[in-house]
Formats: C-alpha cells, sequence, structure tokens
C-alpha cells in the first residue's frame, strides 16, 4: 500500500529542490533584480581565483573622533597560512590618501587612525582591507576580513562596530581587482526601514557608502541625496524623527549609525 | 521565525526595541501580536506581551520582563496551545533579508548607552555545537567592567548546565571554566588577565550569541562577535571552521 503522507512529502522535497536549483541559476537571479522579485543583494563573484574582499570600513578623525581597528589574521588562523594584509585609506571622495601593509601579523592586530596618522587630516572617509599571499588552494577560497572598527573621544574607550557590506576586493595572489557585490535594480527602488526607534535621541548621524562602481541616488525620509562610486556622506537627522527609511535602487544601502543622547554616544551597523 | 530577549544585570538595564514593520516596509497587521515565552513546568509558556507599544514599535525594559524570557512575533492561532513542548518556527514575519532585526540596548543610570541589532534566529535553537570568539578583540584592558552577555536559547524547555571556557588556542590550554545554563542570558565576568590575544571563549554542547560588553568611565561598548564561518564566502567554511574546533576539542578536552 503506498503511504500517501510519504509521497506527498517526497513530492514536495522534489519540487523544492528543482525550484532552488532555478532560483539559484545565475540568469534568474539577474531577472529577480531587474521584476524586483525576491532579489538577492549581495552577489559574490564566481571567479576562478582565491580573493579577499573587504568590508567599506569608515575612519573618523572629525569632531574630536579616533578610530581603531582591529582585525584577525585570518588566512593564518582557518588556513594556516602567511599573509600580509593591506590597507588602504580614502577620504570621502574616494581619493586614496594613505596605504599600509602589515608584512607581520599577530592574531589579532591593531590600527589607531588618528589625526596624526592621517597627516592632520580632520574628517571621515574609508579604509579597505585585503590579504595577500603566495597560497594557491584548489578550490579557490574566498576570504572576508570583517573586522571591528572603534570609535572614541579623548581618553575614552571606544565604542565597536563590525564592518556590514562587502565592497572591494583584490585576488589573493593577484592585482585583480573586483567590485560591485551589490546588486542595483535597473528599475525599481527599495525601501530599508532602519529597525530602530530614533526619537529619543539628541542627534543621528548615518554613515553611508556608495558600495558599487556606479553613481547611485537615494532618498532618506524623502530628502534626496546622491553619491559618485565607493564616495560616502555622514547625513545628520533630525531630533524628534522616529523612523528612517532609505530608498534606493541599490540593493543594501546599509548605514553606520551614531547616536547621540548627552554627553555619550553609540554606534552600530542599521 | 527570529526570536528576541533583552540585556541586563545588576546595574546594567537593558531595552529592547521590536519593530512592528520588516524592513523593506511591510508593516504588521494589528493581529500580529509580540509574545513572551517562559520555562514553567518543564513547558513553554506563552502569553500576549503587555509592554508599550505604539504603532511602530513594541518596547521592553529589564525592569519589567526577565532576563531569561524570550520574544517572538506572530498571531495568536498560530499556536495551539498555551503550553508548548518546544519551540515552533511559526512564520515568516521575521525572516527577511537584510535580517529582521530589534534594537538590544544596555544602559547605565546617568551614564552611557551602546546597543547593536540583534536577533536570534530560529535556526539556531535546534543547534548543540560550540561557539570559538576571541576576547580581545571587543573587550578593553583599561575597562572598569568587562562582561560577556552569552545568551542560549534552544528549543527545548530544558534549564541545563553546559561550560563555556577560556582557552588559549595556540598552547591548547583552558585558562578558567563557567558553568551556565540553557534558555537564559548567562553572564560572564571577565578579568583583565584574561585579554590576550590567543584566548578565545569556547562553549562545550550548546551554542549561543556572546556579546561583549566593555565600560569605562561612563562610555559604554555592546557588540557581538561574527561566527567564525562568516569570514569565509566560499563554501568550505563549515568544514574550514569544524576542523579547527575539532583540532581544539580533541587537543583540549579529551
Amino acid at each position: 500500500m503506498i503511504d500517501l503522507k510519504l509521497l506527498e512529502k517526497s513530492k514536495k522535497k522534489f519540487m523544492r529542490k528543482f525550484l532552488n536549483k532555478y532560483i539559484q541559476n545565475k540568469y534568474v537571479k539577474k531577472i529577480r533584480v531587474i521584476i524586483n522579485y525576491k532579489p538577492k543583494p549581495v552577489e559574490l563573484k564566481n571567479i576562478n581565483e582565491s580573493y579577499s574582499v573587504s568590508d567599506a570600513f569608515i575612519w573618523r578623525t572629525d569632531k574630536g573622533f579616533n578610530t581603531i581597528f582591529k582585525f584577525k589574521d585570518i588566512p593564518n588562523f582557518f588556513y594556516n597560512i602567511n599573509s600580509s594584509a593591506h590597507i588602504s585609506f580614502f577620504n570621502k571622495e574616494n581619493i586614496n590618501i594613505k596605504n599600509i601593509s602589515f608584512k607581520e601579523l599577530s592574531n589579532i592586530n591593531e590600527l589607531q587612525i588618528n589625526q596624526k596618522f592621517l597627516n592632520n587630516i580632520k574628517d571621515y572617509g574609508t579604509f579597505y582591507i585585503y590579504h595577500k599571499s603566495n597560497f594557491k588552494k584548489n578550490p579557490n577560497i574566498i576570504l572576508s576580513n570583517r573586522c571591528y572598527v572603534g570609535y572614541y573621544k579623548n581618553n575614552q574607550m571606544p565604542c565597536y562596530v563590525h564592518g556590514n557590506t562587502l565592497v572591494k576586493s583584490f585576488g589573493l595572489n593577484s592585482e585583480n581587482f573586483y567590485s560591485n557585490f551589490v546588486q542595483k535594480s535597473p528599475l525599481f527602488e527599495q525601501n530599508y526601514f532602519i529597525q530602530n526607534n530614533f526619537f529619543y535621541f539628541d542627534k543621528t548621524e548615518l554613515c553611508i557608502c556608495n558600495p558599487t562602481s556606479e553613481k547611485i541616488i537615494f532618498k532618506i525620509n524623502s530628502q534626496k541625496y546622491e553619491l559618485m562610486p565607493w564616495n560616502m556622506k555622514i547625513i545628520e537627522q533630525k531630533k524628534n524623527v522616529k523612523l528612517i527609511n532609505i530608498k534606493s535602487k541599490c540593493l543594501f544601502l546599509r548605514p553606520i549609525i551614531f547616536n547621540y543622547k548627552n554627553e555619550f554616544f553609540d554606534v552600530y551597523h542599521g | 521565525m527570529n526570536f528576541f530577549f533583552l540585556l541586563g544585570h545588576n546595574e546594567i538595564k537593558g531595552f529592547l526595541n521590536i519593530p512592528k514593520f520588516q524592513n523593506r516596509g511591510n508593516f504588521f497587521k494589528k493581529n500580529i501580536k509580540l509574545y513572551e515565552y517562559k520555562i514553567v513546568n518543564k513547558n513553554w509558556q506563552v502569553e500576549e506581551c503587555k509592554c508599550k507599544h505604539d504603532k511602530f514599535f513594541w518596547e521592553l525594559s529589564s525592569d519589567d520582563f526577565s532576563t531569561d524570557s524570550i520574544f517572538g512575533i506572530h498571531k495568536e492561532n498560530e499556536i495551539k496551545s498555551k503550553n508548548l513542548r518546544e519551540l515552533k518556527n511559526l512564520n515568516n514575519l521575521s525572516s527577511t533579508y537584510p535580517d529582521f532585526r530589534g534594537n538590544n540596548k544596555v544602559l547605565l543610570d546617568g551614564a552611557g548607552f551602546s546597543s547593536y541589532q540583534s536577533d536570534y534566529p530560529y535556526e539556531m535553537v535546534y543547534k548543540n555545537g560550540s561557539i570559538l570568539s576571541p576576547l580581545n578583540i571587543l573587550l578593553n584592558n583599561k575597562a572598569n567592567n568587562n562582561l560577556v552577555f552569552f545568551r542560549n536559547i534552544f528549543y527545548l524547555p530544558l534549564k541545563e548546565n553546559f561550560e563555556i571556557y577560556i582557552i588559549n588556542i595556540k598552547k591548547f590550554k583552558i585558562f578558567k571554566k563557567f558553568i551556565c545554563k540553557t534558555n537564559k542570558l548567562n553572564i560572564l565576568n571577565i578579568e583583565n588577565q584574561y585579554l590576550k590575544n590567543d584566548n578565545y571563549l569556547f562553549s562545550n554542547k550548546y551554542i549561543g550569541i556572546p556579546i561583549f560588553y566593555s565600560e569605562f568611565n561612563k562610555q559604554i561598548s555592546l557588540e557581538h562577535t561574527h561566527p567564525p564561518h562568516e569570514y569565509i564566502l566560499s563554501n568550505d567554511r563549515f568544514k574550514t571552521v569544524g576542523k579547527i574546533k575539532k583540532e581544539i576539542y580533541e587537543k583540549i578536552f579529551k
């Protein structure tokens, strides 16, 4: 006798497997982005080499801020391979202002980013970290050093936040550059409501970086802004605003948020 | 479906804002409510959460709710009984991409505050295993107080002991053992002497979310670490991390 329940279950399992295969197909994914049907906001590159992807981390030396950057030696930790770490600093218009390399890495590494380090620049911008190694592995590996960035004023203790958007990448053992992991819809804007109540804060700052190589236009609570490729902006929000909505064709535009109350501040990713 | 939880400990007050909307802007209908889950007589007792709320948020405080309670969003008719034998995945309301999050905040009276966007995904409540998290990345030598809030949610209504260790991953040595409980907000006091580069937290048998709290001169930092597999985006991530955890387990605990 046929077990109908089992048959039904197997049918569902088969259908799910069948559909999944098609949903994951690269052309279907592109169509989903175009027609705005459950688009996948972030897409990795299917390339024939190992690569190291970096978030767009934010440095601040404006308004008395200092920045501290902490990162792990992930190639060594996970694959027992020697690597160096390369950090590139950009101003808010994406102009390269400084590059440094760590040839000898500890398990956890730390870098102070202050005005002195950035040749007296009192501003804000982005930085990226890539690992480099002669190591070759088959199949290829993709590393993402999510890292932690702390912000502090005077002699205070840093308040930390982790990276939250994959933006730029280099081959692990090549100079090949990759970007545009974050997808853009050609037709439709998407809402991104930050899931916090901003009403009680004295001030809120949204640090937004364009994660793509194309100009993006976005609205924050109906106010229009634009950002050139990989540029960033700090946008201040008025007091007593409860909800913040970011509307854009860029499918993953998540800010780093600074909230202020009295003499204290908090930082987190949106 | 995601669950949510409050933080808090002694003078550290916890506040949790849970949105009544998905991040793509779908606002919940009125019949969707927030429910509090607590363990009573070896069952999950589920009750509508009587907390402050408005059109957009449910707002909870550790003054009014236990940090051992968990919170879920659903309709009343999605549960058959108010006493459950296990946690159920009732709907997709909080299963979104980007992830559906609540704001989990801690505050010291007359002092600073810090928060992170928080959730406990349903997929995690079924899992046993171990977490491996570096101590010296988010805590601070300079701090007056370094704590780790370790939150476990397990699908069965159990209050079972398990251990979390401070270990050195180079020397394969245990420095300290904490006895923790499942379905509880565990508080781990971390002394400065343990804030060294190769020192990690390692949990045995149960997983959870480690949230790192530091306080210095009334300024607070609160952030969680990533699970190690999030540093690897290629398909070998679980295998690679599993191998490392297995090596640590075998060299230290066997």
